[in-house]
């Protein structure tokens, strides 16, 4: 038993922050964020929009597209939560008008989307569902320290979603290998300290011994960028070589769009070429768990990625933790995104 | 074992884009249009070609292509 993908679709919020605006509010040019990390431009959420509301609007978009079938259960791949209790998968299925379908969140930061394709491929195999609705969704811009030149221009939110139903091995869509990996030693490389037991119970719950810069993102923007070339190419390349892939079988390598610089260096490190990286990561900048499918929505709604095309989907984040995968794209619907 | 410097010239070349007579041992790299994050790539691509590691704290004291082959063939 296989899961197939059978619908796909994703939403940006229409608030556009540019270059331009973070070099007028931190100290920091236009060039340099460009160069450094392929980003022009990022999206904001309008003041009382939450991760719930981009999930919602991706989830519709999927299930449309894969004819507004129902579907048994609902993940949200999200490190941006609502609120830590409890998931906000249960909500978002609620107002999508999926009734009392299965629902619960999950969290692997930037790798979230590839782990949910795992997880929703083991339910699916097992029988105990038929049909899943996987949605990445974060608006990490509300996490950014406003003072910090160096991450607050990283980050724009969105939401990315595909359905899956359960096919069998050779379809369309048919979800390949999976490699999945963590490595914790490293787990302080990209942190947000506040929000957990590990702080609350370090300063005996009084919130007022803690930083307010605990609430926001750190990054060792060093250590990271090497990291996610290292463990990256590896996943990438034990998918290929469990799918019996070479390069030369990619149309296209969808990773995880957090800098267009770590994604050349896998590339080099693979030998793929460079045209056979996609990315949009120059409109959206780095959306997290919705970065994936989000690419595949531009991607597949632009014409670039067509039924039949070989893809390699890979995704490095915090935790440490990275998955990859391998698929032959579906003829499926996608609209275009705003 | 030892690098020589056409071997580290080469690795640059190919890795950046960048002509090769361009190179040369005092070319900073600034003038060779690199920042940064090109010294974490430069770094990947010696250990990736030459089996060289260089440590983050090495890394941080190179800025001209002599400093390269110096420490390189300090970690031969």
């Amino acid at each position: 038993m296989k899961a197939i993908i059978t619908g796909l679709g994703g939403w940006l919020p229409p608030e556009v922050i540019t270059n331009e605006f973070m070099s007028s509010v931190l100290d920091t040019t236009p060039e340099w964020i460009e160069t450094r990390t392929g980003i022009r431009e990022r999206r904001k959420v309008a003041d009382g929009v939450s991760t719930r509301d981009l999930a919602v609007k991706a989830g519709r978009q999927a299930l449309k597209s894969a004819g507004d079938c129902k579907v048994d259960l609902v993940i949200v791949a999200s490190t941006c939560p609502d609120r830590l209790c409890p998931s906000v998968a249960p909500e978002v299925a609620s107002l999508l008008g999926l009734g009392g379908v299965a629902a619960y969140d999950i969290n692997s930061a930037c790798s979230g989307f590839v782990y949910g394709l795992a997880t929703a491929t083991g339910f699916i195999a097992s029988g105990v569902v038929e049909s899943v609705l996987l949605i990445g969704a974060d608006a990490m811009t509300l996490f950014m320290n406003p003072a910090d030149r160096v991450t607050r221009p990283l980050v724009g939110d969105g939401a990315g979603a595909v359905v899956l139903r359960k096919g069998n091995e050779g379809e369309p869509g048919a979800i390949g290998p999976i490699h999945l990996g963590s490595d914790g030693s490293h787990a302080d490389l990209l942190v947000i300290p506040s929000g957990g037991t590990r702080q609350r119970s370090a300063t005996g719950l009084g919130h007022d011994a803690e930083a307010k810069e605990d609430w926001y993102v750190h990054m060792d923007g060093r250590g990271t960028f090497v990291q996610a070339v290292l463990r990256m190419t590896h996943s990438v390349q034990t998918v290929l070589d469990r799918a019996n892939w070479g390069c030369a079988d990619v149309d296209w390598f969808i990773g995880h769009q957090a800098n267009i610089r770590i994604l050349n260096g896998v590339a080099t490190e693979l030998g793929l070429p460079q045209c056979k990286v996609a990315s949009n990561i120059h409109r959206t900048g780095n959306t997290l768990a919705a970065s994936i499918p989000l690419l595949l929505t531009d991607m597949a709604a632009s014409g670039k990625l067509k039924a039949g095309h070989r893809v390699l989907v890979g995704a490095f984040g915090a935790g440490l933790s990275w998955g990859s995968t391998v698929l032959v794209w579906p003829d499926i619907p996608v609209e275009a995104m705003a | 074992m030892s690098v020589n410097l056409d071997s580290i010239v080469q690795v640059i070349a190919t890795r950046f884009k960048i002509d090769a007579s361009r190179i040369v041992p005092e070319a900073s790299f600034d003038e060779l249009g690199l920042d940064s994050l090109s010294q974490i790539e430069l770094a990947l691509s010696l250990k990736k070609d030459l089996g060289i590691s260089i440590s983050d704290d090495e890394l941080a004291q190179i800025s001209t292509v002599s400093d390269i082959f110096k420490m390189v063939n300090k970690a031969c």
